[in-house]
Order: C-alpha cells, then structure tokens, then sequence
C-alpha cells in the first residue's frame, strides 16, 4: 500500500510534529488559561513548566490576541541579545538569558510601566518583585484522560481525508496511558500518540483489526 | 487542479518513475508548471527534504497548458532514500506538481509513490 494512512481515512499520522512553534486555532484545546495580560500594567506574568508542556503555545496564542514583539531566546551566545521591551512584550526561555541581561532588561521594562508575559522554566517571581512587577504565575496540570482524548480527536479530525470514514479513533485504556507516561508534556503525549496510529495504520494497511 | 499520473507506483533505487501530470484551469494563465519527484520527511522530528529532479514548463501562448498531459521521467538515485514508513518517522516520495500563478497564490497537489531497496 502507498500509504497506510488513506487505510484508515487519513491523509497523514495526525500527530506529526508543527514545523512552526504555536498550535493553530482549530487545534487549541481550552485548559483553564487566563486571559491574555494587558498592556502598560507593569505586569510579569510567567507561564511556567517543563519542557512540552505548552508554554510557547499559550505566549503565541496570547500574542495573536494582543500583538506586541515576541522575543525567542536561543540555547547560543545570541542569548545576550537584549529582548525589545513593549507595552506588552513576550518573552520565550527567559531563564536562558544571562543573568546581567535578565535583570537589567526587567529593570528597564518595569521602570517604563510595561507589561511582559514570559515562558521559562524556573520561577523568575522574586525577581521581577524586586523589579516592581505585578506578578502572576500560569502552570500546567498534569495531562488527564479527558485532556489528551480531547486533543486527540481534534488532531485526528484535522487529518482526515476529505469525504472519507475516519477509522482512528483513540480508545480510553490509551489515552490513560498516554496521559500516565505524558506528565505534564504535550511532546512525549504526541510521540506515543504518533507510535499509536502508526501501528494502527500498519494493522489497517495489512487488514487487520486494531 | 491537477491530474497526476505515475505509471509503476513502486520504483526500486536507480530505476525511473514515470508519469504524466495533467493541469486543469479555473480561469488562470501560469507562468509555468512545475513537476517534480521529491521525497520529504514526516514525523516527530525536524523535516529534512530532497528532490530527484524538477521539470519546468514555462507558459507558451502557441501551446497552452490546461488540459494537456506533461510527460515526467525522474530517475531515483541508487542511495535512495527509500520510502518509509515508521513509528516516529516516515519518508514519502511524491511527484509534486506545482501551477506558477501570477499575483496569487500557487495551485500545489502530489501524488505518492514508492521507492524500495534493489531487489537483486
């Protein structure tokens, strides 16, 4: 078979990797985020957790809500490059930033009353407290059943061939596997969600049941 | 929209993929078609991406596009890579074809196939 997806419906594995940072708009699953901050609060909010966890998705889709500059810090010496401060501003891997860096840029920001909102995966409060910030602290729960069963449908349903039976569907002994396994990481979710329907096209393809 | 044709949908490395891609009009005039065989990579990883060979066809007013089969023969190299399908990674062969439009977006459609090892 060319391709064993079409086996089950599908033009793709619905859980490949995004060449773009970010999750689109029919694929964002709600989990109790709050609202975007606002800009000129002298605010800091951080969203904080561990690798995977969804961090840069939240920024950006904050940041398609309220614009402002988006400033990507890199694991290379470009790390000193000094972020762009706004009125509101977003921040990704702050933690990476030297910390001279670090500090005077939230020195700065606080000092012109602006807001950021920034992924990281240390709590940077007690600094920006210092600074003057408002802060606020976003974390992730632990992925559910019900969350990666949620965001599963979505993304297979965004795979599916046009016009054709979906055959994939994810039942709920997986999920609770993958949830168990996933943590708080949306990446290690979708590595196992991606084996699974790999193995289910390969079922399907040869003309098994799943 | 396209027609694409291959006519053996499983090459092995080194041999030829053959076909025919057909372009129908809506309406617009393209500055050239564009056929190639390409193979890319989808999964869980970073996308890597090649090409076997590309046939441009630029527009003839005396000769027009729409409607008409383009023959394509691309040779697959012998080092491949082959088509594969795993559980984090897969790498798909295509023919693409690709409709050159003038102040809008281009028309894009691929049709896969498959490259295996020489059997010997």
């Amino acid at each position: 078979m060319i391709d064993p997806y079409a086996a089950l419906g599908l033009r793709r594995n619905p859980f490949t990797a995004e060449p773009q940072a970010g999750v689109a708009a029919a694929l964002w699953l709600e989990r109790g985020a709050p609202p975007a901050p606002q800009p000129w609060r002298r605010s800091f909010t951080q969203v904080l957790g561990e690798k995977g966890a969804g961090k840069t998705s939240l920024l950006l889709r904050w940041r398609e809500q309220t614009g402002g500059p988006y400033h990507y810090v890199p694991a290379t010496p470009a790390r000193w490059r000094p972020p762009p401060i706004a009125g509101l501003a977003y921040w990704d891997e702050v933690d990476r930033m030297p910390w001279p860096v670090r500090a005077t840029a939230l020195a700065l920001a606080a000092r012109r009353g602006a807001s950021l909102a920034v992924g990281t995966h240390r709590d940077l409060a007690a600094l920006a407290r210092r600074c003057g910030f408002a802060v606020a602290t976003v974390q992730f729960a632990p992925l559910d059943v019900a969350a990666v069963a949620a965001w599963a449908a979505l993304r297979i349903q965004a795979a599916r061939l046009p016009g054709e039976p979906c055959a994939l569907a994810l039942p709920a002994h997986e999920a609770a596997a993958v949830a168990a396994r996933a943590g708080h990481s949306w990446r290690v979710a979708a590595d196992r969600l991606h084996m699974w329907a790999a193995e289910q096209a390969r079922l399907a393809a040869r003309g098994c049941s799943a | 929209m396209f027609v694409i044709q291959i006519n053996e949908p499983y090459v092995q490395v080194g041999e030829t993929v053959h076909g025919t891609v057909e372009w129908r009009s809506s309406g617009t005039t393209p500055r050239a078609i564009i056929i190639a065989a390409a193979w890319r990579t989808e999964g869980r990883g970073d996308i890597s991406t090649g090409k076997a060979g590309e046939l441009r066809v630029p527009y003839d007013p005396s000769s027009p596009l729409s409607g008409v089969p383009i023959p394509f023969a691309f040779d697959i190299p012998a080092e491949g890579p082959v088509s594969y399908d795993g559980k984090l990674l897969r790498i798909i062969w295509e023919i693409a074809a690709q409709a050159d439009l003038p102040m809008m977006l281009d028309e894009k459609d691929a049709l896969a196939f498959r490259v295996a090892v020489r059997m010997r």
